[in-house]
């Protein structure tokens, strides 16, 4: 027995980046190293500002106001009562309030008390509320968190999972600490928030920020967006949101001031529409949801000049038709960048002269931050390949709160791709992306909206990116649905259905030609919904949960829809009515487009046959793929067939050429 | 076409029910009707519509004498044409993402086996269903070059068609194997056993690279301990199930017939040598020791090439998405080279 292989084994994975292409977009695009003060905490820029600028207003709500000598002694005071109560360098304090000024003085005391804060929305149920509080505890010894609200939500807190300070009510206790300046407790390696996030096993997740980690970000975003210039911000969004500490810390730290907007219950997404009526912000940070809205309000006398955008995919067409609105120069930056590399780490400043795709690109790493698209081996991937992003630099997380597990799964360290061989931290995001031919990134959603449809494994982020690259497709999602459409699920098929919003009506034929340009026949989604907006969730990202159900009423129709005409056509649109279980059928349809499988195909060959009693073949199938194309193939099965009977008159008979 | 216009099956029929016969001879439409039965009225439709009766008689003699084993997943294309023998299941489908990855200018048909429809008979010998193949490529196609392919099991069956068309004069410039299983697991019932245990073990031990603690990996031990007897149960079927059909969906029942069968013909089949071009693609590496027995394939091919997969290529559906790009690129690969030899 030959044991040896006499032909060189040929190892051929993926293609990797080489060259100096490898250079370009693994070397030079992550040269971002820039002097930050490492070793400052977020408290320490507060105090300079507020040395710099005392008397200068730092927040406003309605007519209240807080300068910043104000706001500095209030969290002093804030802090010391803290400390009082044992809230110091390594607790936890969770912040549950409204929008408000004393959110603001709560949480800079906080961080003053060396403690770290933990922000929960207003809106957060109890039980999710008790689900954060009992995991603070199991990861602080069983300790209960002091947990610092308000009169009106104090009843959502079990008194028995944590230390409930009312501030309002108990605001005098504040009132009485002396108000001369304490020193700060904060160090910079020490944890200044934690985020709790979705986590996809259903159990909420807190990702540990530290100074170091915040300041790298606010020294960055200050210098990006508020330039030297005292801006005024609008603090709107969800603080349990990491958006929203953009939007808290950049102006404390600049001379800026925050004016904060309270939502009304229910309609907590319109607030961003108070924000603009009310016309007292230069600069806004908000996701592409938000933005939409604000499209359609009147901007010809606004004040706001920039906008920053993140948490989703940003459509050029939004921030064209917003720079159009404004009249005069408008900045608007799209900011990319999980709550684990603390807030944003790559930017792309929008240029209406220059940005033609049909998204915002994401740009290039911000301060001290490197991106790298690899494979599974941690090696970068070459153009075109889809690969997993990798964050690296001084805006990691210090990980996952109480979950070693996970920040062990999470944060790697791998070689450097840089040079293949020092150690790298990383953390592993599960977005995918790509280089482009032009060698800009393509951001293509999550890797774990991986579904397997018709026995292909199919990443609905790709499906998405490539729909949202329709120019008048403004947002989608897609979703696998295992139902059937309009009858009940008996065959436990999965159906893609894309759901988007669209500025004009676009046929279901439209949609699947720019889907088929780029992506496999799989995935292709069988239904499409149109949307008159999206749902959102409270941290204005669209809620795939509160997707509507496909249904014979809202799955567009296609446009081009033709009714079976012969008898023939109408007899097999019955049939695969049934074998589909849908509603019907156009003579034009793909089966392959509906979301056959190989069992079915073969179910519907012996149908065929005994339906028509002619010798349908699964060739006829792949040749002739639709109602028309089968319903000629069986005409002309009968055709030859009859045409082999015997004469049936007799008698004399003509015979003519044509 | 308007609903209003009558379609050209229903005009035919139309015809036939008045004895008219219609036939296309060279081209040209002709017509055999009764004394006066042919109407002014049917002779205009016949001359004002000559050339839709003729693509549709065209299409349907071909469709009455189609060759049924060749599926065609991409019929374009300017390369070579690739027909390739599936597993022993038959499923022509198992090629499908492998044909898109490998474009719009690659024709490739996939081979339907006897009995895979449900009414024909499945072949008992390979000998046999290479000669059905054969006989139906030219056929479909009668002059080469052929590019023969096979997957898994259906690698034998590749083999004695590539030789068939060989010995009959066709070009087969090469013949490629996709991931094939050697005929001699299916003799030797400890050989099978060792071939899906291994498939088994190198399932779990990527599933283990995968967890990030050395906790995790103990807790899936753990879990794997547990269900013992059921994992051994379950590697112990596909050896058996071989066997037996137990549905009674039909189109179920004629795959277990067909599956059964193709394994009996694999049992009697002994591989001979094969002086043409072979490349054969492993999903990866660790394939060689897989218990598939690829080196055994050196015995009647010394002169075949190794192409190998990326690490985490998964071996069951090393066709499929997401690891069918990569094999379309081995695929590419191997065949570029053919080119700068030639």
């Amino acid at each position: 027995m030959n044991e040896v292989l006499p032909i060189a084994a040929e190892g051929v994975a993926r293609p990797l980046l080489k060259g100096p292409d490898r250079r370009a977009l693994v070397v030079e695009y992550n040269a971002t190293a820039a002097p930050y003060p490492s070793d400052r905490t977020i408290i320490d820029l507060f105090r300079d500002q507020a040395t710099r600028s005392p008397d200068a207003e730092a927040i406003r709500f309605g007519d209240a106001t807080l300068t910043y000598r104000q706001l500095d002694e209030r969290s002093d005071q804030m802090a010391t009562h803290l400390s009082s109560i044992g809230v110091g360098p390594g607790r936890i304090a969770v912040v549950f309030m409204e929008h408000s000024i004393e959110v603001v003085v709560a949480i800079l005391g906080v961080l003053k008390s060396g403690a770290a804060y933990v922000p929960v929305d207003a809106a957060t149920p109890k039980g999710r509320l008790a689900t954060i509080l009992k995991d603070i505890a199991d990861g602080t010894d069983g300790r209960a968190p002091v947990a610092i609200t308000q009169t009106r939500l104090q009843s959502v807190i079990s008194p028995n999972i944590a230390d409930i300070f009312v501030l309002d009510a108990d605001f005098g206790s504040i009132l009485n600490q002396p108000d001369s300046a304490r020193p700060s407790a904060a160090t910079p390696d020490g944890a200044a928030y934690i985020i709790f996030t979705s986590g996809s096993t259903g159990t909420p997740k807190g990702v540990v920020i530290e100074h170091r980690n915040l300041v790298n970000y606010i020294w960055w975003a200050a210098r990006v967006y508020s330039s030297g210039e005292r801006l005024a911000w609008p603090l709107f969004s969800s603080l349990a949101f990491d958006l929203t500490v953009t939007t808290l810390f950049t102006p404390l730290i600049t001379g800026g001031r925050i004016v904060v907007y309270l939502g009304d219950p229910g309609i907590q997404s319109m607030v961003v529409l108070k924000v603009i009526d009310d016309n007292a912000v230069d600069i806004m940070k908000l996701t592409p949801a938000h933005l939409a809205m604000v499209r359609d309000r009147n901007l010809e006398t606004t004040r706001l000049r920039k906008f920053i955008v993140g948490g989703e995919d940003f459509k050029t067409e939004l921030a064209r038709s917003i720079t159009k609105a404004i009249p005069g120069p408008v900045e608007i930056y799209n900011e990319y960048g999980p709550t684990e590399a603390t807030v944003g780490c790559m930017i792309h400043r929008f240029d209406i002269d220059r940005d033609h795709s049909a998204s915002v690109p994401i740009g290039v790493p911000a301060a001290n931050a490197g991106i790298y698209v690899l494979d599974n081996a941690h090696q970068p991937t070459a153009s075109g390949i889809i690969g997993e992003m990798f964050i690296a630099g001084d805006g990691l997380a210090r990980g996952y709160f109480n979950r070693p597990d996970l920040t062990d799964a999470r944060f790697l360290t791998v070689a450097d791709p840089q040079d293949g061989f020092s150690r790298l931290r990383l953390y592993k995001t599960g977005d995918l992306a790509r280089w482009n031919s032009e060698g800009r990134l393509d951001f293509l959603g999550r890797a774990d909206h991986q579904v397997k449809v018709g026995g292909a494994r199919v990443e609905l982020g790709e499906i998405e990116a490539r729909l949202l690259k329709h120019p008048h497709v403004q947002e989608c999602a897609v979703a696998a649905i295992a139902a059937t459409v309009v009858t009940p699920a008996t065959d436990g098929i999965a159906r893609l259905v894309a759901y988007y919003v669209s500025s004009k009506p676009l046929t279901v034929a439209e949609l699947r030609a720019h889907l088929a340009e780029q992506l496999l026949e799989s995935m292709i989604p069988t239904h499409y919904v149109r949307l008159e907006r999206m749902p959102l969730t409270s941290n204005g990202k669209i809620d795939r949960s509160a997707l509507p159900e496909p249904t014979a009423k809202n799955i567009q129709p296609a446009q081009d829809f033709a009714a079976p005409s012969t008898e023939t056509e109408k007899r097999l649109a019955a049939l695969w009515c049934d074998l589909l279980k849908v509603e019907s059928i156009g003579r034009d349809d793909n089966f392959f487009g509906l979301g056959v499988h190989s069992l079915l195909v073969m179910r519907a060959v012996a149908r065929m046959r005994e339906t028509f009693g002619v010798d349908v073949q699964l060739r006829n199938l792949f040749e002739r793929p639709t109602v028309t194309g089968l319903a000629e193939v069986i005409d002309g099965m009968h055709w030859v067939a009859e045409s082999r009977a015997p004469l049936v008159s007799e008698g004399p008979r003509e015979e003519i050429e044509f | 076409m308007s609903a209003d216009v009558m379609q050209i099956p229903e005009l035919l029929a139309d015809l036939a029910v008045k004895d008219i016969k219609v036939w296309v001879e060279g081209g040209r439409l002709r017509c055999n009707a009764p004394a006066g039965a042919l109407t002014a009225e049917s002779s205009d439709q016949l001359r004002d519509r000559k050339g839709e009766i003729i693509a549709f008689l065209n299409m349907a003699t071909a469709a009455a004498r189609q060759q049924p084993a060749i599926i065609p997943l991409q019929s374009r294309g300017t390369r070579t044409p690739i027909y390739a023998v599936p597993g022993h299941i038959g499923a022509p489908f198992s090629f499908s993402d492998l044909s898109k990855h490998l474009g719009g200018d690659q024709p490739f048909y996939a081979l339907q086996p006897s009995g895979f429809d449900g009414q024909s008979e499945p072949m008992e010998r390979v000998e046999d269903i290479a000669e059905y193949f054969a006989r139906q490529i030219v056929a479909y196609q009668p002059t080469g070059p052929y590019i023969i392919a096979g997957y898994c099991s259906g690698a034998a069956t590749a083999l004695e068609l590539a030789k068939i068309l060989h010995q009959r004069g066709a070009e087969v410039p090469c013949m490629a194997l996709f991931g094939p299983l050697h005929p001699i697991i299916f003799k030797q019932l400890l050989h099978q056993l060792y071939f899906f245990a291994s498939r088994t073990a190198d399932s779990s031990l990527r599933e283990i690279a995968k967890l990030p603690t050395f906790g995790a990996r103990l807790r899936y031990f753990g879990r794997r301990l547990r269900n013992l007897g059921g994992r051994v149960g379950a590697l112990v079927l596909p050896v058996r199930k071989s066997k037996e059909p137990v549905t009674s969906d039909p189109v179920l029942a004629s795959r277990a017939r067909l599956k059964s069968t193709a394994i009996t013909a694999l049992r009697r089949y002994i591989p001979t040598p094969y002086s043409g071009r072979v490349c054969i693609f492993l999903p990866n590496k660790a394939w060689m020791r897989s218990g598939a027995a690829p080196r055994q394939w050196l015995r009647v091919m010394p002169q075949a090439e190794f192409y190998f997969g990326p690490d985490d290529c998964n071996d069951s559906h090393m066709l499929e998405e997401p690891d069918a790009s990569a094999i379309a690129e081995l695929y590419r690969k191997a065949t570029r080279k053919a080119e700068r030899l030639t």
